[in-house]
């Protein structure tokens, strides 16, 4: 239910201080907006965009801690450095003429900010093995087809429905997206068993949440919940 | 509905066995069979009848209706526990997902119309998921800002990988039979009016499985999901082992 029914025709992360945008081409901007998901009880969702920029050491790890939701809008060549920052993001989409490759292996340097990490927990061990050692280019096809991305846009428009991703998760429960993406990406480091305890728990952890009673309040009533009162 | 011999009646639940296929039916049509705390309690008794039930060597789980498998959680009876501690102590109380996840013997479910949130967490832990081609798929959790607890945010990713599981539970996207087969929540799609028929004989096949075979392969795909590859292997060899002198004793 991906509610395609709010209002974000007009590029609402410019002016929604609730959507975090997170710049990559200056360092220093990139991690002050990164830090200000830990401190802005505003934050509700993330937004970058990425089209072959010099992406910094640690940069890909500073992204995943970020706690909101992460939304990557990907275009033209997503090479080392800046796949690894892509695949520290939750949710990606990729311009159709996007390629994607990690060619460090053939200069004789192992990746060292993700990618032998996140690549296979993504696209599984077969075809990252096989970027990894070839430096194979794969298409946006490829990647969508193994995961790596989950929609394809036409050419140029990437970053705008990446906003618009962003713009419906800051819609949807603060504390819910925050915990979902907990209980995905801390949950596979464990056991099935010790993993569905720890869903449990953030779920009637929860209860605790304003918010999960206007959804529940909003679900019954057959209306579109409000989680931000305050903001119309 | 009449009660036939080897059938219980329940509230929500039809429970009745077609020799060793033991059918499992989510019946609250009216809802979407919405998943709701007698359900859970209908689910509960009878998964832990068929779980010891020597007769049982399949079971099969569908939703009754033309709408759909399963609308999701009933979120009318959401909010009502006392406490925290009390919504916890009531969730392990009656662990129907873990029991139905851990029956020994091979299931099945099958998949028509709206399989929303909890249709998906049933499906996920059940062994082979066929849907109908008018399946759709979707985890709105976090829309109403509640995040999924029957498993889902553990079992999807398992099933789908991490990359789709966080678009799919963060976003709510909506799936259709065919992207759902492709990213992995269904093995099968046929189409609608050869759903029964089809799920029927696969689950006849699953029940011609000898039963120890069934839970040994049962056990080893639990064990590559948690254990390290040499673990996964020393337990592949053990019960292989084990299935080789039952043989002979027989």
């Amino acid at each position: 239910m991906s509610n395609s029914d709010s209002q974000t025709s007009d590029n609402p992360s410019v002016k929604d201080e609730s959507i975090l945008i997170i710049p990559v081409g200056d360092i220093s901007a990139f991690e002050t907006a990164c830090e200000r998901d830990a401190t802005d009880e505003n934050v509700r969702s993330a937004v970058l965009h990425l089209s072959g920029e010099s992406i910094g050491p640690g940069m890909p790890a500073t992204l995943a801690a970020v706690q909101a939701a992460v939304v990557v809008g990907l275009s033209g060549q997503i090479d080392d450095r800046s796949l690894e920052l892509a695949m520290a993001a939750d949710v990606r989409v990729c311009d159709a003429s996007t390629t994607f490759a990690l060619t460090k292996t053939g200069q004789g340097e192992l990746p060292s900010d993700g990618a032998t990490q996140r690549l296979p927990r993504l696209v599984g061990p077969g075809l990252a093995a096989d970027m990894l050692l070839t430096g194979r280019r794969i298409s946006a096809q490829e990647a969508l087809k193994f995961g790596l991305v989950t929609e394809i846009t036409p050419d140029g428009n990437a970053p705008e429905r990446a906003d618009q991703i962003a713009a419906e998760i800051a819609e949807h429960g603060r504390g819910a997206s925050r915990f979902t993406k907990e209980a995905v990406i801390k949950g596979a480091d464990i056991t099935l068993e010790q993993s569905l305890r720890l869903e449990a728990d953030l779920a009637i952890l929860l209860h605790t949440d304003p918010e999960r009673a206007e959804g529940i309040d909003a679900f019954n009533a057959r209306r579109k919940p409000d989680f931000r009162p305050e903001d119309d | 509905m009449t009660t036939e011999p080897g059938t219980t009646p329940f509230q929500t639940v039809l429970y009745e066995k077609h020799g060793p296929v033991a059918h499992i039916v989510l019946n609250r049509p009216d809802v979407i069979n919405a998943f709701n705390v007698q359900m859970r309690d209908d689910l509960s008794e009878v998964l832990e009848a068929l779980r010891w039930d020597p007769d049982v060597r399949a079971v099969l789980l569908r939703g009754s209706g033309e709408r759909g498998f399963c609308a999701g959680a009933d979120l009318s009876e959401f909010g009502s526990a006392p406490s925290q501690a009390a919504a916890r102590h009531a969730r392990w109380e009656r662990d129907v997902f873990g029991i139905l996840r851990d029956l020994p013997m091979p299931t099945i479910a099958a998949l028509h119309g709206h399989v929303i949130g909890s249709g998906i967490e049933l499906s996920l832990l059940c062994d082979i998921v066929i849907a109908s081609e008018d399946a759709v798929f979707s985890m709105p959790e976090t829309y109403y800002g509640l995040i999924a607890a029957a498993g889902g945010s553990q079992t999807l990713p398992r099933a789908i990988r991490q990359g789709r599981a966080l678009d799919l539970l963060l976003t709510g996207r909506r799936l259709n039979a065919g992207e759902a087969l492709d990213a992995g929540i269904a093995q099968r799609v046929v189409p609608k009016e050869e759903l029964e028929g089809e799920s029927e004989i696969i689950a006849a096949e699953l029940a011609a499985i000898d039963p120890a075979l069934a839970r040994s392969i049962k056990a080893s795909l639990a064990a590559a999901r948690d254990l390290p590859l040499t673990d996964g292997l020393a337990h592949e060899q053990r019960l292989s082992i084990m299935m080789g002198r039952n043989a002979k004793a027989n």
